[in-house]
């Protein structure tokens, strides 16, 4: 049985990619949670900002689990 | 009533004859590339562009001379002058010097004539009952809404039926075109590095597919033999569209593909045909397959066809539980929609609305045993981030102007500074434009396949878990992970419409600066 890199590459790579999503949905969620507290009047617009950059921040893993989609046929 | 007033052959009509011819034309340019080829989509293209062209200056033409006080200035006889020195060296040229062919030119060019034939055949059908344009008592085909601001008006519903079926039948071919010009590139790539079982099962059929069909066949060489025959065998093209979309994941509703999914209505179908004697190989087997995802798109249709039609026709003052349901679904995006677009929420409510519920319900379609989301489909996706992206250009091009839009893709510069750095701003922002549709499909499709995938994961693990655990009874694990992509799809979904509100409302003038 061949070794094939990819068998760990792909994981690792979305593991990576899930990482720094994670800690940029982290520090988003955070900063609009602090902004709604401080003006719970304005919690509507920032929840729908917040949600925008939510999906920006978020599709860069969904790049990377795309491509492990794509390749996955070559492991 | 006189035959003048019941068959208005004006300027209306002229102009609808113009609007009908042009996404007639459009449409047919489609489906003409995209199943004869490239050529005769050119060839029809440019024959409906001649006739239209022709048209539009006789009737610029006719506008100016037919009035009760004729304009007849020099751009009037300079364009009657011009018309036919115009129409026929296009064709020359169309035809003599790029080598179009002659076919599909005439029958783009005879377009125009068809339409306008129908056009007076529906309008002497309205004569014939005595009505008028506009007439309430006209049946539905004819039906004019006189809605102050609606973006339905002057739109029959036939129509608009009429271009949905088109699109959808339009879109799963859409990746054949893509394979035309990209054959070279990246599929052969991919082809040459494929696994040695997909040049096994291609010898094995002795199939004389070239290289970009080697790569179909990778993604289904780990399904067993009999269903890589069928499909392997199927047309280059079939191979083409699926190497070229990327879609090893779909699994073609066979869940012993490389990416697990769960078994739908069309599986079942197919197993129940088969263990009863039919072929694979025939048609009506083969084409429910292959269009999974446009039986599912057309069952969730009719679905919201019922439902809206049963919620909207009998309205009551009280309203009883299902039309109260809609109401509260239909008004809660609608002020939703209201907080980013505010007074413009009216005229952009029936796309983004359709959006949203057409997205969401596809979602959850997974959810439900026998189903399955045709979001998990990159074609599925694509198809819709190709229509916000042509509505959204469609309404910075209306709403701006022509050059307004320009303006708008050059980042509206203001000051010299601003001019000098066109240059460089107008490539960046094209591509941005583009990156839009392509992010939103990844997005959707990206993450409804992984929920998918996960629940079919976790339901494996099902069978898995009872030998090794010494249970008797499977313990449903996907079930907490349902809970989860009822939200996510509910937020997918929510995403989706409210970036293409975003880009809408991008394109619309800013009256605060």
């Amino acid at each position: 049985m061949e070794m094939n890199l990819l068998g760990l590459g792909l994981p690792l790579g979305l593991g990576l990619a899930a990482l720094g999503s994670g800690m940029g949905l982290g520090r988003a969620v955070s900063g609009a949670m602090e902004a709604m507290g401080r003006q719970p009047e304005a919690a509507g617009k920032i929840q729908v900002s917040m949600i925008i950059g939510l999906a920006f921040i978020e599709a860069l893993t969904i790049y990377a689990f795309v491509t492990v989609f794509v390749l996955q046929g070559k492991l | 009533m006189s035959a003048e007033r019941s068959l208005p052959l004006d300027h209306a009509f002229l102009r609808r004859v113009r609007t009908a011819t042009i996404v007639l034309g459009l449409l047919g340019s489609l489906f003409v590339t995209l199943y004869a080829g490239v050529k005769p989509g050119l060839g029809w293209t440019a024959g409906a562009g001649v006739a239209l062209a022709n048209f539009i200056l006789l009737h610029w033409i006719l506008v100016r001379v037919l009035r009760p006080q004729p304009m007849l200035g020099p751009k009037v006889y300079a364009a009657l002058g011009a018309k036919l020195p115009l129409i026929f060296g296009s064709v020359f040229l169309a035809v003599g010097v790029a080598k179009l062919p002659l076919l599909w030119f005439s029958l783009g060019f005879s377009l125009l004539f068809v339409v306008v034939l129908l056009k007076v055949l529906g309008q002497l059908l309205v004569a014939k009952q005595g009505l008028t344009i506009g007439d309430p008592r006209e049946g539905a085909a004819f039906r004019m809404r006189r809605q102050p601001n609606g973006p339905m008006s002057t739109k029959s519903k036939i129509g608009a039926a009429l271009l949905f079926v088109g699109l959808s039948a339009a879109a799963p071919q859409l990746p054949r075109i893509v394979a035309h010009f990209d054959q070279a590139s990246w599929t052969t790539d991919l082809a040459v590095e494929s696994m040695p079982a997909a040049q096994a099962a291609e010898d094995a059929h002795g199939t004389d597919a070239h290289a970009t069909d080697a790569h179909a066949a990778d993604s289904h060489a780990a399904t067993d033999a009999h269903g890589g025959d069928a499909h392997v065998a199927g047309d280059a093209h079939g191979g083409d569209a699926h190497a070229a979309a990327g879609d090893h994941g779909e699994g073609h509703g066979e869940d012993h593909g490389a990416v697990k999914h769960f078994p739908n209505l069309v599986t079942y179908i197919t197993w129940i045909a088969t263990k009863a004697g039919v072929s694979e190989d025939t048609t009506w087997l083969k084409l429910l397959n292959e269009y999974e995802n446009v039986f599912f798109n057309i069952l969730l249709a009719i679905f919201f066809a019922v439902v809206t039609s049963k919620a909207s026709r009998a309205r009551a003052m009280i309203p009883g539980k299902l039309q109260n349901t809609v109401e509260y679904a239909v008004e809660s995006l609608y002020e939703f929609v209201k907080g980013i677009l505010g007074h413009e929420a009216r005229r952009y409510i029936p796309f983004i609305g359709a959006l949203f519920f057409y997205i969401w319900g596809m979602n959850w379609m997974g959810l439900i045993p026998g189903f399955k989301s045709p979001t998990a489909y990159l074609n599925t996706t694509l198809a819709l981030a190709g229509c916000t992206f042509l509505y959204v250009q469609y309404t910075g091009i209306t709403r701006l102007g022509p050059l307004g839009w320009l303006h708008h893709l050059s980042g509206s510069p203001n000051d010299p500074v601003g001019w000098a750095m066109v240059p460089l701003m107008l490539p960046l922002e094209i591509i941005g434009e583009i990156a839009k549709p392509v992010s939103l499909s990844l997005r959707l499709f990206g993450n409804v396949m992984g929920e998918d995938t996960l629940l079919a994961l976790f339901a494996t693990l099902i069978t898995i878990g009872i030998p090794a655990l010494g249970l008797h009874v499977g313990v449903p694990l996907h079930i907490p992970f349902m809970f989860l992509a009822l939200l996510a799809s509910t937020i997918q979904a929510l995403v989706f419409t409210l970036l293409a509100t975003i880009y809408i409302s991008q394109m619309l003038p800013h009256e605060d600066h």
